[in-house]
């Protein structure tokens, strides 16, 4: 099952396929195919045209030299007709044949042949013949047909001959065999043929000459329009040839040059995009109606503790189930601004994500409720809220330490007060807590203040080359005192050590040493011992200080947390030795400040060592600048 | 064509729905086992509150599931799909329940719970949270191996409920804790370890959605794929 949408998704299947048709035979076959079927059916046209013409020249051709033979023949056939000379006749018709008349005939009018140039007299009546009758009739006669003595096909003219009188005295007829004008037929076409043979290479080869002309931009351009429309535009095709293949060319050139361009530039965009939301710290989620991820950069997978941010087009709910992002997404959704709460992610961790949302692309559409999408910030306020945290708890813990010396001066100033002059031991005694817990207080303020001050200093702390021994010796006489009294031997380094020179500042490293040996000693066992050992990493220019005790420990789960202002190991017995609860918080600032570290390590029963690690003194002694001192 | 699409709307809310369900089971049990383990009184109210809310939500999934079998008489994976969403539904709202439970022991502890039990205890509702997490992450991909997945984690989740109840033995025993307080340990492990079978429950009715086969009482079933010839 999939989550339909609300509104029918535009169909994406391509309404046109990516080939518009198979492609068949290449277009220059095509293109010269046509050029030379024409060129076959102009000739044959041409061809047959022509011979009709020809042929029917050759004809009339035929029938004037028959006429003109006539007319030339006519008054001696009438002379010879009107002396009834057959001789005559006869020798007309021999000479007729031997002028290349081919045949001449005399008729007379009842058809009886006079006089015949090809066949021996005498010959059946030609009365009947058409041309003949036409020629008694019109003049002239005219007829095409087999000869029933010869078997050529015979072009007949006849002419009627009249006598003095007007009446016709006979006719003359000549025929000429057709096979004569059909041979010269014959060879028209033949010769035309022959010509049309030549013809059809070059014809060939000029319709192909054309056809590539024309097609080669063509096919260019379909190649080229083919490779970008995949999405390649290496092979943009460089205007080909002129007239509308080349202005088709250019303007597809121009156009393939214009999709790339902004192809790239819309790519680089993205690109950017990608890589702005990569680099943000924020978790940046885009959902759309469906609750499908549109968007996800890189920080959401880092925000929610997943592996991969999540893959557009994946629901959200199989991604992130927690009610309150769910909660925050239906109301953008709905088209309201969610503004951000504070999410904490299941898990011993407790990470707390601030979760916002906002709605995007609100449409006005009548009938269209709600946003198209929204965009969920996630952002990581773990440390924000931690830090938000400890420092209420440090105005509720400055509150308390206050308070409760505050109490006991308080109380025994009223004591005394309420005593008067009676019973003076317990009055001295109340001063004395007097006087102590007024101490504490001021102790502890002194402490508050010395740590703001810190604080406040941070990296503008003045610092210049310090020698260590000298400050962890006035620190071991500050507190020789007390270790005397408990009977804790304090070991230094031997004074013949060349003395290592650290960058700080004397005063507040002297600090330092002060509140770890004051530690080391009052929670040290009696008879216990306090050691501390200076060595040199030269490689890392850092000079490390510890301070081993051999006191009660720290049981580990207190150490993360032991550096914290008023953290106590041990609540009661702390405040009875007199700590302030800043002993250490003044340390872990001191040594932040001169960008050292620390680090505790303990074993219950066998004591505490603190490393303090400081940087050292470069050979000038002269505070560089920021940097410069690793 | 249009009811065809109204009917996958339907199914598709009835998904989102159980998919918040599961969201909001998630949150009770990290919830209850964190106010137990920090006496955090407000935020046990939280989930108690949460539990009102997700009660209200499985008795409306319950009506949207059996108004679309009645309108859309659906058929094969649609028809199983609704008839797993109903008893998963249910599995949801108890499991809600069982984390009002652990949540519910915070107002009567007396103490903090000692380090020995509160990291075993986180763990474990580390994993049960992991196993509900799994059987919704099953139901939302129909992935019969990953449901399968979570009954193997169910095995895990009863060893660690074993170790848990001797562990608050003994420290009733040596006294590390009062009596009042053990029997309280005990009652958030036994509620968290039965979240963690209402899990299985739920990946059991993934593999119905998905297979079409009832495997709750088989346990070769529940551990093998069908094979391929059917047997």
């Amino acid at each position: 099952m999939t989550a339909s949408a609300p509104t029918p998704a535009p169909t994406t299947s391509p309404r046109f396929p990516p080939t518009a048709r198979a492609p068949g035979l290449p277009l220059w076959l095509r293109i010269s195919a046509t050029v030379l079927g024409s060129f076959l059916l102009a000739a044959l046209v041409a061809g047959a045209w022509i011979g009709v013409a020809v042929v029917q020249l050759a004809e009339q051709e035929l029938e004037d030299s028959l006429a003109a033979d006539i007319e030339m023949l006519v008054p001696a056939v009438r002379r010879g007709l009107t002396t009834n000379d057959t001789e005559l006749l006869q020798s007309i018709a021999g000479g007729a044949t031997a002028r290349g008349m081919v045949r001449l005939t005399v008729i007379l009018p009842d058809g009886e042949v006079v006089a015949e140039s090809e066949h021996r007299l005498p010959i059946p009546s030609h009365r009947d013949r058409p041309e003949v009758q036409d020629a008694l009739r019109d003049g002239r006669g005219r007829a095409e047909r087999k000869s029933t003595t010869t078997s050529d096909v015979y072009v007949y003219v006849a002419q009627r001959v009249d006598g003095a009188d007007g009446r016709p005295v006979g006719i003359l007829r000549i025929a000429r065999p057709k096979r004569l004008v059909q041979a010269f037929d014959h060879d028209v076409i033949r010769t035309m043929g022959v010509a049309a043979l030549f013809g059809l290479p070059v014809a060939a080869l000029v319709g192909w000459l054309a056809a590539r002309r024309i097609a080669r931009p063509l096919e260019e351009m379909t190649a080229a329009a083919t490779r970008m429309a995949a999405g390649d535009f290496t092979h943009v095709p460089h205007s080909p040839g002129v007239g509308e293949a080349g202005r088709l060319g250019s303007a597809l050139e121009r156009m393939g040059r214009e999709l790339s361009e902004m192809l790239r530039s819309r790519e680089q965009s993205r690109a950017e995009l990608a890589a702005i939301l990569d680099s943000m710290a924020e978790g940046v989620l885009a959902i759309d109606r469906d609750e499908r991820v549109l968007l996800a950069n890189r920080a959401v997978a880092e925000c929610l503790g997943i592996s991969a941010a999540p893959a557009p087009g994946s629901l959200l709910r199989e991604v992130v189930r927690l009610p309150e992002i769910s909660t925050q997404l239906r109301r953008a959704l709905g088209g309201r601004l969610a503004p951000e709460i504070d999410v904490t992610l299941p898990g011993a961790a407790g990470r707390v994500l601030a979760v916002g949302a906002t709605p995007i692309g609100v449409a006005g559409a009548p009938g269209d409720d709600g946003a198209r999408g929204a965009v969920l910030v996630l952002r990581d306020v773990t440390v924000v809220r931690r830090l938000e945290r400890t420092r209420l708890d440090f105005v509720a813990n400055v509150s308390h330490e206050l308070r409760t010396p505050l109490a006991a001066v308080l109380g025994s100033v009223e004591t005394v007060r309420d005593l008067g002059d009676e019973e003076p031991e317990a009055r001295a005694r109340m001063l004395e807590t007097a006087a102590r817990q007024g101490r504490r207080l001021a102790a502890i303020v002194d402490d508050l203040l010395a740590l703001s001050k810190i604080e406040t200093e941070g990296d503008q702390l003045e610092r210049g080359p310090v020698p260590l021994l000298r400050g962890l010796r006035s620190a071991a006489s500050a507190v020789a005192a007390d270790a005397k009294a408990r009977g804790v031997t304090l070991s230094l380094p031997s004074p013949e050590a060349a003395d290592t020179i650290v960058l700080g500042n004397e005063g507040r490293l002297e600090q330092v040493w002060t509140n770890l040996l004051a530690n080391a000693v009052k929670y040290n066992r009696p008879e216990g011992s306090v050691t501390v050992t200076v060595s040199v990493d030269t490689a890392r220019r850092a000079a490390d200080v510890s301070v081993a005790d051999t006191g009660q420990g720290i049981p580990a789960e207190h150490l993360p947390r032991i550096f914290e202002r008023f953290y106590r190991v041990d609540k009661g017995r702390s405040r009875d030795q007199g700590g302030t609860g800043l002993g250490l918080a003044i340390v872990k600032h001191i040594v932040v400040a001169h960008r050292g570290s620390v680090h505790v390590e303990s074993r219950p029963g066998e004591g505490s060592v603190f490393r303090i690690r400081l940087p050292l003194a470069e050979a000038e002694p002269t505070d560089r600048p920021r940097g410069a001192v690793s | 064509m249009a009811l065809r699409q109204h009917f996958q709307q339907m199914l598709a809310d009835v998904e989102r729905r159980l998919a918040d369900e599961g969201g909001l089971v998630e949150r009770a049990v990290d919830d209850s086992c964190r106010s137990l383990l920090t006496r955090d009184a407000g935020l046990a109210g939280k989930v108690v509150e949460g539990d009102r809310y997700l009660d209200l939500m499985e008795v409306e999934l319950e009506r949207l599931c059996l108004d679309t079998l009645a309108l859309q008489q659906p058929m094969a994976s649609d028809l199983r799909f609704l008839a797993g969403a109903l008893k998963i539904n249910s599995d949801l709202e108890r499991m809600g329940d069982l984390a009002c439970n652990v949540a519910k022991q915070t107002w009567r502890i007396t103490a903090e719970p000692v380090p020995e039990f509160a990291q075993p205890f986180q763990e474990l509702a580390d994993a049960v949270r992991s196993m509900v997490r799994r059987s919704v992450d099953a139901l939302l991909r129909r992935d019969a191996a990953l449901a399968r997945d979570v009954w193997r984690e169910d095995a895990g989740v009863d060893e660690r409920f074993r170790g848990m109840l001797d562990l608050c033995m003994r420290l009733m025993k040596s006294g590390r804790t009062g009596v009042e307080d053990a029997t309280i340990y005990v009652a958030a492990v036994r509620n968290m370890e039965r979240i963690g079978d209402h899990a299985t429950n739920i990946a059991e009715d993934v593999v119905f959605i998905v297979e079409g086969r009832i495997v709750r009482h088989n346990a070769e079933a529940r551990i093998a794929p069908p094979s391929p010839d059917g047997v």
